[in-house]
């Protein structure tokens, strides 16, 4: 025991009660002047407490192991103000600047600071949408700290071949990572993907049943009717709902032969000297087998039995199925339609069919439509056909959901999107609710990220601030680029 | 325990005191608890993981893992208006809020000292009459007296009960002593007796409580009975003995009189702290050419500017007013030359016995020097193993072997780890006199950067 370890246990109990260590001869003219034992404990304290800052040596600790070392990484770091911008970027928050600025990184070739390595662990460990750009980015460093906190589990192979996944583990894996599991096998070989979904579907929940028939959506073939059938007449309503939706979408299958087979009997396109008519004749009752193939009998209140009948027997046939058919342009078809006694149902039958099959072709045609600016059905596009079909009508008032189109924004889209923006900002407030969101997109995926030309004075005084605001991310994003590009010995 | 009232009080505005209302649902809430000191509880948030939200109960002080940058945040207020509310159940304080209140205790050593010097430093108009500044010094020397001889009664009490005794104590048994030395104008004793309250506070959480508090209380009865023979001390330590008591040099007297160094000055550590009140902006600066290590200290009321030190993390030119009777000294910044440049490598001793040896040579002037600037190269990072339990403090060891505990947060243990690599580094920090805490770091002879 110490010296002073002795006094502190003598001066837990206080003076009052027990007796005080001896101390070194060096210090006894300190320790031994007072009157009373208090008074010696505090001179003792001040005089041992003095030698024991003064004279502190660290343990010896030459038997501890260290750790390995990590393998060396090969890439050059990134810029000092680079990695100052992540840190801020870090420390504030932005995950979506943090995404973008790990997404430029990646194109550099360099590593991120070695320092900021932790705190973008831990970012993805919170993020899990943060994992795929850091996947891209972090090296031999990450993995080896990885393996040494286990909270950081998810990048412990970052950097090398990347593992194949354990299919073995279906069984036993979260509701998450099996469906991501199928996902990822679904694109690699299909087969083996509805094997592994077969294996296990007789004792798994409805919950699992219905995300692993939607992510049979991915590499989809005549080869899973057989399984989508089966789900088909699932106890579970919702399992139900995503067999049918995939059978309907999957052309030769029973499903979509009887489909298309009932859509041919009531619409017909015939060709007389006076042009070509479109002409419809719904059913008026359905069929048990119409039924049996998932048919609302009921039509909601305020719609038509046969109005409501044609255009789901409309909408069951594959959207794709009906200009190879009649040999009409979707645009075409929808003239036509307008023609006809049954317009508006037809329409809603093809809009259905054309949101459940993310057709472009026909999701641009029903969007031209006077009136057909629909977000829903916009939302139904793939996001790079979004992009496209913005850029494409840059007049269209669907501008206003151009924050359904994920960043990058093309430059053509930004293009159309400062203008719109622009236009929203100089108006009367009672848009501001749409020109905030807008700016809040624009901000993160303008590109190249500059703001709209437009004075400052013109911009309506209650949008200034998000105004600013986005200037301000904006010009961040500016500087992100600007700092990547630099050498890293400036 | 706090009113609503008070706890609206507390908001840094009118939305947050809002917003706070929105927190104080219990069901937003997991692991809710108190004890005498601290509250504590899990918020759901919109980040993946609830906050973790602590306060102390002590002065209402809180932290809280939101990134919201108002202090205190929503949750903080949300978690003291459930406890005014009567909604939060006693409960035994988890780790991670006993590892908050520990860390405070050692920050708040600082604050208390800080905010003391700051307020002193307020006081001071600058009367142009002789005789009466003579009478005035000469009354405040009497108080201070009669300060110092209670507070010599004070410990001697203290030390007859026991620490172990005196630890039980309430808050209030330590804050009339505290406020009894502000009214003897002695703030830096005042300050001491407050920094013991909080180690009484965070007894019963962390192991070396008493180790920690003997040790002020041996720095309070050495500095009591120094003033009792001030006239027969050393001039240099008289004058950190005054420093350190609460009497304070004017920055007008520091810019005119101060003893001035010209020096390329390495930024290696910065801290910012803002408690509502006062905010308080410390550096230690290391010089490139004359070797001279100070720090610079700077304060501003609620809504003032502080005023800034050097570029944090670079180097710069300047020249600097040194306060008299600082050990290590304390600068201002007299002149700012335009050449600022990166880091570098960091400066060291080449082991932990040569870094820790000024340390002696620092309490031969100033016998209450406390925390220290420290720097040492080529040290190897040992991290704690969860698995074996009787190494749970992580260790930098040197190239003799010996190595020293690291008290730091653990983010910035990882950063520490992750410049290493598993190879050496050079690192600057401060030294306690217990546990070493890194600030700059570098893979070794690599490009330093600030950590913390």
């Amino acid at each position: 025991m110490t010296t002073w370890s002795a006094v502190v246990d003598a001066a837990v109990v206080g003076a009052g009660r027990g007796g005080l260590p001896e101390t070194a001869a060096v210090l006894a003219p300190l320790t031994t002047r007072g009157p009373d034992a208090g008074a010696r404990l505090l001179d003792t304290a001040a005089a041992v407490s003095r030698a024991r800052r003064a004279g502190y040596r660290p343990a010896s600790a030459g038997d501890l192991a260290a750790p390995e070392p990590a393998e060396p990484d090969g890439r050059p770091p990134v810029s000092p103000p680079a990695a100052r911008r992540l840190g801020q970027l870090l420390a504030g928050e932005r995950g979506e600047l943090v995404m973008e600025w790990l997404r430029l990184l990646a194109g550099t070739g360099r590593r991120p600071p070695d320092v900021l390595v932790p705190d973008l662990l831990s970012a993805g460990a919170y993020h899990a949408d943060l994992r795929p750009a850091l996947g891209l980015v972090l090296g031999p460093l990450a993995a080896w700290l990885a393996s040494a906190n286990a909270e950081w589990d998810w990048a412990t192979s970052v950097g090398r071949e990347p593992r194949p996944p354990a299919w073995s583990a279906w069984k036993v894996a979260s509701h998450r990572d099996r469906r991501e599991m199928l996902s990822r096998l679904r694109h690699i070989d299909p087969a083996a993907g509805r094997d592994l979904v077969e294996s296990t579907w007789s004792g798994d929940s409805a919950r699992d049943r219905a995300a692993f028939v939607a992510a049979l959506a991915a590499g989809l073939s005549l080869a899973d009717e057989r399984l989508l059938e089966l789900a088909r007449s699932d106890r579970s309503g919702e399992v139900r709902l995503a067999a049918a939706g995939l059978l309907a979408r999957l052309p030769g299958s029973a499903l979509s032969r009887r489909a298309t087979a009932r859509a041919a009997a009531v619409v017909e396109v015939s060709h007389a000297i006076t042009g070509r008519r479109l002409a419809a004749s719904p059913p008026s009752e359905a069929t048990p087998e119409m039924i049996a193939d998932g048919i609302d009998p009921s039509p909601p209140r305020g719609t038509g039995r046969r109005a409501w009948l044609l255009r789901q027997v409309v909408a069951a046939a594959p959207v794709a199925w009906w200009p190879s058919h009649t040999g009409l342009s979707p645009p075409e078809l929808i003239r036509l339609a307008g023609r006809s006694d049954w317009s508006t149902a037809l329409e809603r039958g093809w809009t259905d069919a054309a949101v459940r099959d993310r057709d472009a072709a026909w999701i641009g045609a029903l969007l031209e439509r006077p009136d057909g600016a629909d977000r829903a059905v916009f939302q139904a596009l793939r996001p790079a056909d979004r992009d496209r079909w913005l850029r494409e009508h840059p007049d269209s008032p669907l501008l206003g959901a151009v924050d359904l189109v994920p960043a990058p924004w093309s430059p053509g889209l930004s293009a159309a999107a400062r203008r719109w923006i622009a236009g929203l900002a100089v108006t009367d407030p009672r848009q501001a609710p749409e020109a905030r969101r807008l700016m809040r997109a624009a901000a993160i995926r303008l590109e190249p990220p500059a703001g709209p030309e437009l004075d400052l004075t013109e911009v309506h005084p209650r949008l200034l601030d998000g105004w600013d605001e986005m200037l301000e991310t904006l010009s961040i994003r500016a500087a992100m680029r600007r700092e990547l590009a630099e050498e890293p010995t400036s | 325990v706090f009113s609503r009232e008070k706890v609206v009080a507390l908001a840094p505005d009118a939305a947050a005191a809002k917003a706070a209302l929105g927190q104080a649902i219990p069901a937003r809430w997991t692991g809710l608890g108190h004890d005498e000191v601290a509250v504590w509880g899990e918020c759901r948030g919109s980040g993946a993981r609830p906050y973790q939200c602590q306060a102390s109960l002590a002065e209402g002080a809180s932290s809280c893992s939101c990134p919201s940058r108002k202090f205190p945040c929503k949750h903080a207020l949300g978690l003291l208006l459930l406890l005014a509310d009567g909604s939060v159940p006693a409960g035994t304080l988890p780790d991670w809020v006993a590892e908050w209140m520990a860390a405070r205790s050692a920050r708040s050593l600082r604050a208390a000292r800080t905010a003391d010097r700051a307020a002193a430093a307020e006081g001071k108009a600058g009367p142009s009459d002789p005789k009466g500044q003579q009478r005035r010094a000469a009354s405040r020397e009497r108080k201070v007296d009669d300060g110092v001889n209670e507070l010599r009664l004070w410990l001697h009490d203290l030390a007859r009960v026991g620490l172990a005794a005196a630890q039980a104590q309430p808050w209030s048994w330590w804050d009339q002593v505290a406020r009894r030395m502000i009214d003897a104008q002695a703030r830096g004793l005042a300050g001491y007796v407050r920094r013991l309250a909080e180690l009484a506070a965070a007894g019963s959480h962390r192991s070396d409580w008493p180790d920690r508090m003997l040790d002020q209380i041996g720095a309070l009865h050495l500095m009591c009975e120094a003033w009792v023979r001030r006239d027969a001390l050393p001039a240099e330590t008289a004058a950190a003995l005054r420093a350190r008591i609460g009497f304070t040099t004017t920055t007008a007297e520091v810019q005119a009189s101060g003893k001035r160094l010209t020096d390329r000055w390495a930024v290696l550590s910065q801290r910012v702290s803002d408690d509502g009140q006062l905010a308080s902006l410390q550096q230690w600066l290391y010089g490139e050419r004359t070797g001279a290590v100070v720090t610079y200290l700077a304060f501003a009321a609620a809504g003032q500017q502080l005023e800034p030190g050097l570029p944090a993390g670079l180097r710069s030119e300047a020249t600097l007013a040194l306060y008299p009777g600082t050990v290590p000294a304390r600068a201002l910044i007299a002149e700012r030359h335009a050449a600022t440049g990166p880091l570098g490598p960091l400066p060291g001793a080449a082991c932990w016995d040569e870094a820790l040896a000024t340390v002696a040579d620092t309490l031969a002037v100033d016998p209450w020097a406390d925390i220290l600037p420290v720097a040492v190269r080529g040290v190897t990072v040992l991290p704690a193993d969860g698995a074996d339990s009787t190494s749970p403090r992580w260790l930098l060891r040197d190239t003799a072997g010996r190595a020293v505990p690291v008290a730091a947060a653990i983010e910035i243990r990882w950063r520490l780890l992750a410049l290493a690599a598993g190879g050496p580094i050079d690192v600057a920090g401060e030294w306690d006199g217990f546990s070493f805490y890194p600030q700059a770091a570098a893979a070794a002879g690599g490009e330093g950067q600030l950590i913390a």
